[in-house]
């Protein structure tokens, strides 16, 4: 753990879908996450098991049916008891988002420039020249070196690459504490991908934010986290050092995904046999236990909280001490 | 951009001239003698014979064609049947009082449909929402011409705040007559500066205009609506929103040019619909522009009149459509390749 306060706190984050004052699903059940400031955390997990909803709290970007409880501290203020509009005031600004799909992020119909003139005209107050000679700076961080011709372009001429890289200055533009990434790179081609995720790191060394980094591949969270939280249907499972967590992984569930890594298994290709339940409304204990190979009978009723293995490892399992 | 431009212009050119041989054809298919119309019931077999010649009855079809084809070109529609008159100068007389109409209803029609489109779109299953649907239900399914007798009804017999029918007040012919520069009778006034009759005029309008628009205006509403909830929908509405930027904004900066695409469509298609629900209204209205003119020639089977009138359609029609055209790549770059 650091040990300055953290930039980002997370505490028993619950979000629940409504419709007509009914519950339909609760997709995140009582997430717990800290990023200090300059640090890499990956949250990783597979499709469904409530990651990019949980960015979408942090954000404030929640779709209407969904209600989030809990605490959610940035840079030490509380943001769920705040209004929308003191919210919207942070993000694209201290806090920062880059999407899974650059093609379909960007608004069609809008000159890639103009995209970025509104966000800095919204959280700087500059038009004109002023804000021009920042997108060309932040475009040039990025490695674009035509930035005339990006500012004029729309999002349908360019590459997908280009297009994330162009995501990443819009989201640098006003100097973010936090940037979140989610699936940065799932969209893009595996090369374009690794110089994306490279590009991030450099930005992330020079520019000093930190970086919540969404994804659920463990390969990018080896070559880029600080620390990682493992999630499972809407629950951290296990939490660490990157290091610690991939090499000695203590929750079946981290096990499993390590397991499918390709190379780590003597060349065998191994899965996590099932899938993660479509709706946890109904899920009682631990929510793993039916894909487990460790599971007793226990697992089924009691839903174990994280507790410490080492001092900066934990894990939510109640035999997560020896497996 | 300039190749789109021509191949459009070379497309309108043919369906233009594919027109005009129908309406041409149709003419002549239909069985009446243009002849007799023209001569009146009780002219001898010598008259008919003598007219037959004179109108180039008597000559083979397709030289009969080319000889209106060519008329057109100058600028020539033919004579009226009933009247004896060339059609051009009393169809260019007509035409202004009709395009003032269409060019105001057509306006009511886009920015408050597109406007209230949007409103509903905002409070989606809200009051307003509820309260607009229904408003548009009701522009979309009453007949205009009844529409046009309610309003009378209501504003006029009832209330007694504005005029039932004519473009001017008599009194205006007095007390401050008009006087033509551009035939376009309000713009008219603004150019001379005669305030009293360009609000008597503007009085005169409101419920002929309000009437013509009510159905384009339903549906204009209707598709922004249906347009804007997909736009919003979209992952750039959540980035816009995802970058602070406020839902005003996102509206009406944003998602709305994105949205506009479909209503655009309709608003194009609507222009066929006014050049013949105007014919209507103006009858109601007693308004003096091309509708009064066209039924009488449908009902006299003046055939030069009904063609004219057909092909000024027609004109108009793909003239919009190409506006359309135009406005729609101007919004969406990715239809310009």
């Amino acid at each position: 753990m650091t040990t300055a306060p953290a930039l980002l706190q997370v505490r028993d984050l619950q979000i629940e879908f409504t419709d007509r004052g009914r519950v339909t699903n609760r997709p995140v059940r009582g997430v717990q996450l800290e990023i200090g400031s300059r640090e890499v955390l990956g949250v990783v997990g597979e499709t469904g098991c409530g990651k990019s909803i949980t960015a979408n709290a942090i954000l404030g970007t929640l779709p209407e049916q969904a209600r989030a409880t809990g605490r959610i501290e940035f840079a030490g203020v509380e943001q769920l008891s705040l209004p929308e509009r003191e919210r919207a005031v942070n993000r694209g600004d201290a806090i920062s988002i880059v999407f899974q799909n650059p093609g379909t992020a960007f608004n069609p119909v809008f000159r890639l420039g103009n995209q970025m003139r509104m966000v800095l005209r919204r959280h700087r107050g500059l038009r004109g020249r002023a804000a021009t000679a920042i997108i060309a700076e932040r475009l040039s961080d990025v490695g674009l070196t035509d930035t005339q011709r990006v500012m004029n372009a729309y999002p349908h001429e360019l590459s997908g690459g280009m297009l994330q890289r162009v995501m990443i200055a819009m989201a640098l533009l006003c100097e973010p504490r936090l940037l979140i990434l989610d699936e940065p790179t799932t969209a893009l081609d595996v090369t374009v991908a690794r110089q994306i995720l490279l590009l991030i790191l450099r930005l992330q060394h020079a520019l000093g934010f930190s970086v919540l980094l969404i994804t659920h591949d463990l390969g990018v969270v080896k070559a880029t986290c600080d620390r990682v939280a493992v999630l499972y249907a809407g629950r951290v499972v296990e939490t660490g050092p990157a290091d610690a967590v991939l090499k000695t992984p203590k929750h079946p569930y981290t096990q499993g995904l390590v397991g499918a890594l390709p190379g780590q298994s003597g060349g065998r290709l191994r899965s996590i046999e099932g899938q993660v339940p479509a709706n946890f409304l109904g899920i009682q204990g631990c929510a793993f236990a039916d894909r487990c190979y460790a599971a007793i009978d226990t697992c089924r009723q009691v839903d174990p909280d994280l507790r410490p293995v080492s001092t900066t490892h934990e894990v939510a399992c109640i035999r997560g001490g020896e497996l | 951009m300039t190749k789109f431009i021509a191949k459009r212009v070379f497309a309108s050119a043919v369906v233009m001239l594919t027109i005009t041989v129908l309406t041409f054809l149709m003419a002549r298919v239909v069985p009446s003698n243009p002849a007799v119309i023209y001569a009146g019931p009780k002219a001898s077999p010598e008259t008919l014979d003598r007219i037959q010649s004179e109108l180039g009855l008597d000559k083979p079809l397709l030289v009969q064609f080319f000889d209106y084809l060519g008329g057109l070109l100058h600028g020539d529609f033919g004579d009226s049947l009933a009247t004896k008159q060339s059609v051009l100068p009393d169809l260019l007389e007509r035409l202004p009082a009709t395009l003032e109409l269409i060019a105001t209803a057509m306006t009511i029609a886009t920015v408050l449909g597109v406007a209230l489109g949007v409103l509903a779109a905002r409070r989606r299953s809200g009051a307003l929402d509820g309260s607009i649907r229904f408003l548009c239900i009701g522009g979309i399914s009453m007949p205009a011409f009844w529409l046009g007798l309610i309003l009378q009804v209501i504003f006029v017999g009832k209330l007694g705040v504005l005029p039932a029918t004519g473009q001017f007040s008599t009194e205006i012919t007095y007390s401050n007559p008009l006087e033509t520069i551009t035939h376009f009778a309000l713009l008219d006034c603004v150019l001379t500066g005669n305030w009293v009759a360009l609000q008597d005029g503007l009085e005169h309008l409101v419920l002929p205009a309000v009437t013509l628009a009510a159905y384009p205006l339903g549906l204009i509403a209707r598709m922004t609506r249906a347009s804007m909830l997909e736009s919003l929908d979209q992952d750039y509405a959540l980035t816009a929103r995802a970058y602070g930027l406020s839902p005003r904004s996102i509206v009406w900066r944003l998602t709305l040019k994105n949205a506009l695409s479909a209503p655009l469509t309709i608003i194009g298609l609507s222009v066929a619909y006014m050049l013949t629900g105007t014919f209507f209204v103006e009858v109601v209205f007693n308004w003096p522009g091309l509708g009064q003119y066209a039924t009488q020639a449908m009902l006299a089977v003046d055939y030069p009149v009904i063609m004219a009138i057909t092909l000024l359609g027609a004109a108009g029609y793909l003239l919009t459509n190409f506006a359309v055209d135009l406005l729609q790549a101007k919004l969406d770059p990715r239809t310009r390749s």
